[in-house]
Order: C-alpha cells, then sequence, then structure tokens
C-alpha cells in the first residue's frame, strides 16, 4: 500500500542527515568505518606500507623484544612482525570477506525460494538449516578443513558453510513479511509474476538487514579463521595470517610471551571494528524505517 | 502444555535425521577415494586401504553403508579409531565428564561477571557506569578466547604465578585441585558468554525499566532495589536465559581450542587430534555426541520457555 501510494521519500536537508550519523555513538562508528579503511589500504598496499620483507628470517635475532627497525619486535625466525601483522591482514581480511561473499551469493536465493515457495520445500530447507546450527560452528569448519585439507580455498568454503544458516534466515524472515503485504496481492491481480515482484522488493528490504549481518559476521570470519589457522587446520605457514602468527607466538609463550599482543590485539580491534559498524548501521537503518 | 511438548519432541526426529546425514557424509568430504587417503595416500599399501576401506564399509552400496552406520549409532556405537584401534565410545565416555567440568566452570565464571555487570549497566542506562559496562562486553566479545587464554597464561601463570598453566586433575582425585586447575580455563571459555549475558541483561532491563508497569511500581514509592529486584528482573530475565541456551553451541566449540592450549583432555582435544589425523571414526563420532547435546540443550530451553510464557506454547 504505502509503497504505491508513497511518493519517493524526500532527501533530508544535510544537516539532518550528518546529525544522524552524529546521534548516539556515532564517534565510534565513523572511528571504526575510518579504522577499516585504513586497514583494508593497509592491507591492500601491503609492500609499500610494510618496513620489511615479511618472509627473511634474522637468525641473530631471534624473538628479538621491540627496536628502532622492528618496531613489534622480530618473532622466532627473526622476521619482522610489523610486516607480517599487514601482509597478515590481506589474509585474514580475505578470508572473511572471500567467505561472507560465498556465504550471500548461495544462502540469499536459498532463503527467497523457501519463503516464496513455503509448504514442504521451506519445511525442508529449514531442518537442514536447524541441522546445520545444531553442529558448533567452529567445530564443524574445523572438520571442513580439516577433511578437505587445509587451504585458503577450503578454509573460504567451511566458513561460508557455517555463516549460511543465518543470512538464509534473514532472507526467509523478509519473503515471509513481504509475501503478505497488498501490493503482493495487487501485482498478482494484474498479472505480473509474483516471483519477480517479490524479489525485487524482498532484495530491497533485505538490503539494510544483510549489511548490518555481514559486517558482525565479517568480524566473526576474523575469529574462526584465527582459530582455524592457530590449530594448524587453516592458512599455512611461512605465509602469515594472523591465526598463524598466533600459532607462533603460541610456541614461543614461554620464552617470548609479548609475541602475543600485536596479532591478538590486530584481530580484537579490527572484530571491534566491525561490530561496532554493524550495530551503528542497524540502530540508523531502524531508525531511518522509523521515519519512513 | 502437553501437547507443546509433543510437538517439540516431534521436530527432533527431522533434525537428528539431517544431523545424522551431515555427520555420516563427512567422510566423503576427504578428497579423492577416502579410502586410500586415510590409509596414508600414494605410501599405502594395498592391505591398509582394504581394512579401511572394510572398517569403514566403504565396499557397501551407500544406502547400506548409512543404514548400518546409523544403526550402530543408535546403540551407541561408533566403531573404533582408525589409529589406536580404541572403540570412540569408550574414550568418549572417559573424557566427557572433563569437558562437562569446563564447560559447568564457564557457566559459572559466565553468571558470576555477566550477571552483576548487566545489572549495573541497565539500571542506569546512559550513565558512566553503563558505559563502562559497554564498553568491557564489546571488548569481551571481540576477543578471540584462545587469545586470551594465553595472555592468562601469561599474567597468572607465568608472571604473577598464581595459577597452574597446564593439565588437569579429575574431581574424583582431588576436589580441590580439580577447582584450581580450571580457574583459567573456565575463565578463558567463559568470557564470552559472559560478555553476551551481560548485553542481553543490560537491554532488557533498561527496556523493562522504561515501561509502565514499573513506573506505576516506583510512583507508589517502592524502593528501587524492590522495583529492580521483584518486577523488572523476573521480565528481564527471559530473553537472558533463552540467549544462555542458543550460546551453548559456541561454548562447545570453544572448548576445542581451550582445551588444546591449556592440556586438557577432553573431547575437544580428542576431535581436534582426530580431525589432524583425518581419523574419520572419531570425528563422526565426537560432532555426533556434540551436536546431540546442543539439540538437548536447546530443547530443554525451549520447554522451559514454554513453562513460563504460555504465549509461546500456542506459536
Amino acid at each position: 500500500m504505502t509503497a504505491l501510494l508513497a511518493p519517493a521519500r524526500p532527501e533530508a536537508p544535510k544537516i539532518v542527515r550528518w546529525r544522524r550519523w552524529r546521534a548516539p555513538g556515532g564517534t565510534a562508528v565513523l572511528v571504526a568505518a575510518g579504522y577499516l579503511v585504513l586497514l583494508s589500504l593497509a592491507a591492500v598496499g601491503a609492500p609499500l606500507v610494510a618496513p620489511h620483507d615479511p618472509y627473511v628470517q634474522d637468525l641473530a635475532h631471534l624473538n628479538a623484544p621491540p627496536s628502532a627497525a622492528h618496531w613489534l619486535g622480530q618473532d622466532d625466525l627473526g622476521r619482522d612482525i610489523l610486516s607480517r601483522v599487514i601482509f597478515g591482514a590481506r589474509v585474514s581480511l580475505a578470508s572473511s570477506l572471500l567467505a561472507v561473499g560465498l556465504a550471500m551469493l548461495v544462502a540469499v536465493p536459498v532463503g527467497l525460494i523457501s519463503g516464496f515457495f513455503g509448504g514442504i520445500v521451506d519445511a525442508i530447507l529449514m531442518r537442514i538449516v536447524d541441522g546445520i546450527q545444531s553442529i558448533p560452528p567452529l567445530v564443524l569448519a574445523l572438520v571442513i578443513t580439516g577433511l578437505l585439507g587445509p587451504s585458503l580455498r577450503n578454509i573460504v568454503i567451511a566458513l561460508a558453510v557455517i555463516f549460511s544458516p543465518t543470512f538464509i534466515r534473514l532472507t526467509r524472515g523478509q519473503t515471509l513479511a513481504v509475501r503478505e503485504e497488498t501490493y503482493v496481492e495487487a501485482s498478482k491481480s494484474i498479472g505480473s509474476a509474483p516471483l519477480w515482484v517479490i524479489r525485487r522488493r524482498v532484495l530491497r528490504n533485505v538490503g539494510s538487514p544483510l549489511i548490518v549481518q555481514a559486517s558482525t559476521s565479517l568480524g566473526f570470519g576474523l575469529l574462526a579463521e584465527a582459530g582455524l589457522s592457530f590449530l594448524g587446520l587453516g592458512i599455512q605457514p611461512p605465509q602469515a595470517s594472523w591465526g598463524v602468527m598466533l600459532n607462533r607466538a603460541y610456541a614461543a609463550l614461554f620464552t617470548a610471551g609479548w609475541e602475543v599482543l600485536p596479532p591478538g590485539l590486530a584481530i580484537v580491534l579490527t572484530v571491534l571494528a566491525f561490530n561496532v559498524l554493524g550495530d551503528g548501521l542497524r540502530d540508523r537503518l531502524a531508525r531511518r524505517d522509523g521515519l519512513r | 502444555m502437553l501437547t507443546f511438548v509433543a510437538r517439540r519432541l516431534a521436530g527432533l526426529i527431522p533434525l537428528l535425521f539431517v544431523i545424522s546425514l551431515a555427520v555420516f557424509s563427512m567422510v566423503y568430504l576427504v578428497p579423492g577415494d577416502p579410502a586410500v587417503a586415510l590409509a596414508g595416500g600414494e605410501n599405502a599399501t594395498p592391505e591398509r586401504v582394504l581394512q579401511i576401506r572394510q572398517q569403514l564399509g566403504l565396499d557397501q552400496p551407500l544406502i547400506s553403508q548409512y543404514l548400518n552406520w546409523l544403526a550402530d549409532v543408535v546403540h551407541g556405537q561408533f566403531g573404533s579409531s582408525l589409529f589406536t584401534g580404541r572403540t570412540v565410545s569408550s574414550e568418549l565416555s572417559t573424557r566427557f565428564p572433563v569437558t562437562a567440568s569446563l564447560i559447568l566452570g564457564s557457566l559459572i565464571v559466565a553468571l558470576l561477571v555477566g550477571v552483576p555487570l548487566g545489572l549495573a549497566g541497565g539500571m542506569r542506562p546512559g550513565s558512566w557506569v553503563d558505559r563502562g559496562v559497554t564498553g568491557l562486553v564489546s571488548i569481551g566479545i571481540a576477543m578471540p578466547g584462545f587469545w586470551l587464554a594465553m595472555v592468562l597464561i601469561l599474567v597468572f601463570g607465568l608472571n604473577l604465578r598464581w595459577f597452574p598453566v597446564r593439565g588437569y586433575t579429575a574431581f574424583a582425585v582431588s576436589p580441590t585441585d580439580w577447582a584450581y586447575r580450571l580457574v583459567l580455563p573456565s575463565v578463558a571459555l567463559g568470557t564470552l558468554m559472559a560478555a553476551t549475558l551481560a548485553r542481553q541483561l543490560r537491554g532488557a532491563l533498561a527496556d523493562v525499566l522504561d515501561s509502565d508497569y514499573v513506573r506505576t511500581a516506583r510512583a507508589k514509592g517502592l524502593p528501587a532495589r524492590r522495583v529492580v529486584g521483584k518486577h523488572a528482573l523476573k521480565n528481564a530475565a527471559m530473553p537472558a536465559v533463552t540467549v544462555l541456551g542458543l550460546q551453548v553451541a559456541y561454548l562447545f566449540g570453544g572448548t576445542v581450542i581451550t582445551e588444546q592450549i591449556f592440556g586438557i583432555p577432553g573431547v575437544g582435544t580428542y576431535l581436534v587430534n582426530a580431525i589432524i589425523g583425518q581419523d574419520v571414526p572419531v570425528i563422526q563420532g565426537a560432532v555426533t555426541v556434540l551436536a546431540v547435546l546442543v539439540v538437548l540443550v536447546n530443547l530443554v530451553v525451549d520447554l522451559t520457555y514454554g513453562y513460563l510464557n504460555p504465549k509461546v506454547r500456542v506459536a
């Protein structure tokens, strides 16, 4: 109804739009977004940004503490930790990003089908989703990478499998809601193919919650990648990822314990940034939809 | 209530069927011919390949493989390890109490830390206490449990020497040592749940305190302590309990790495070693047990919720 009659929402004046982003917790969201942009730039431009080659060993300075030349010290093979954190950002962010992308690519159509057709199709798909969610996510990811063999590709597959249920449920819920709307009835009565109408409407409606969920999932993906690589079932050394670095730091825990800090703090900060961004977007989208 | 219970129980059947299919098909995730791969790849002797093929029933048609496997599982038989030859069920039953202890410890940590934080934040939304709680909660959620474990080992194990850094003592051997050694692992594993619990409780309490009936209770002059304790908390606790139930799956997942770090011989350590060695029967057994436990916990949470809140029973 509203969609048929309401004119395009008038654009809010610039100052109001700015206030909307400034409103509660606005600074935190901006800081988080800024941090993520900088981190992504550093990851993409790692060879330019990193002060040293992340693979070059310096056997004279094993586990050397921070110094002027090596700001975050050197690891158990004398490699520069700062450079490895920067190069590690590439692998860690890429695996999380690819996994979320793959999960959405598969899950959105499945959720759409499930919500649209309902009945037996929906029941079967939902039982499968329930089943997947009954296996602890980290365990499922470990089993998949462990049996397929550890590699970036298989990490992405494993993470996509554990992310899919949430995205499927989200899309399905939106589809169910839209299916009941009057304008779908209306469009059916004028003879347009209902699936086509729904697909357009749902994709517009589900867009915002998907983005919010993607942000949270990106954070969780980092945690999961770190866990897999830490156990030796993810990214394989000598390639650097934050999880691989924690694995090495664990081995050196009794001799050079401070080495757990750089990769660990990188993970905490980045996951925090993704979560703050996700929460901030959720609040703002809720408020925008409330204004409508 | 009875139909509600019956409906929930009936819902378990398709769910357990899906889980069994998923666990059964795990052996086919191994690239190539599973029997050859599991026997050690190209260097495998034909005898070993044949032995594994027979042990896993890979020489039979797919349907009968599944049915045989399922029949065994229903009787609590998961076969035996490809390497040690010990039966998976006996190994699981000795290791289960260890993991259960760790989970119990984490739940206690989650309650001891999460509830006070949630209450402190929810009582006065927007205050500096609330902001502090929100900050702590955000960090708790963003932190990998195993990283926290390493930091705890560094600070409280190696520097302060307050706690041992590795190992486990059975309750039957020495209850005090059992508890003592579980402190660090429980904090490492329970922090995420404490943070989630605090966040839920804070949000729910803030909402409830803003409602009309609480305003009425305040207006008639009830002291704040009683308003919160008697009226608000009852309603605020519901969503928090649900979250606690839903988080259990993550807790079971978390035991896998936590046990590894603290050298605790539980189900998690068993599972990780099996995954690294591609010991399929062990993987299938351990995953089945974990998944069934998650299903049972969710069932209990559901039923409790239905018991406490009649509205849910209809849905």
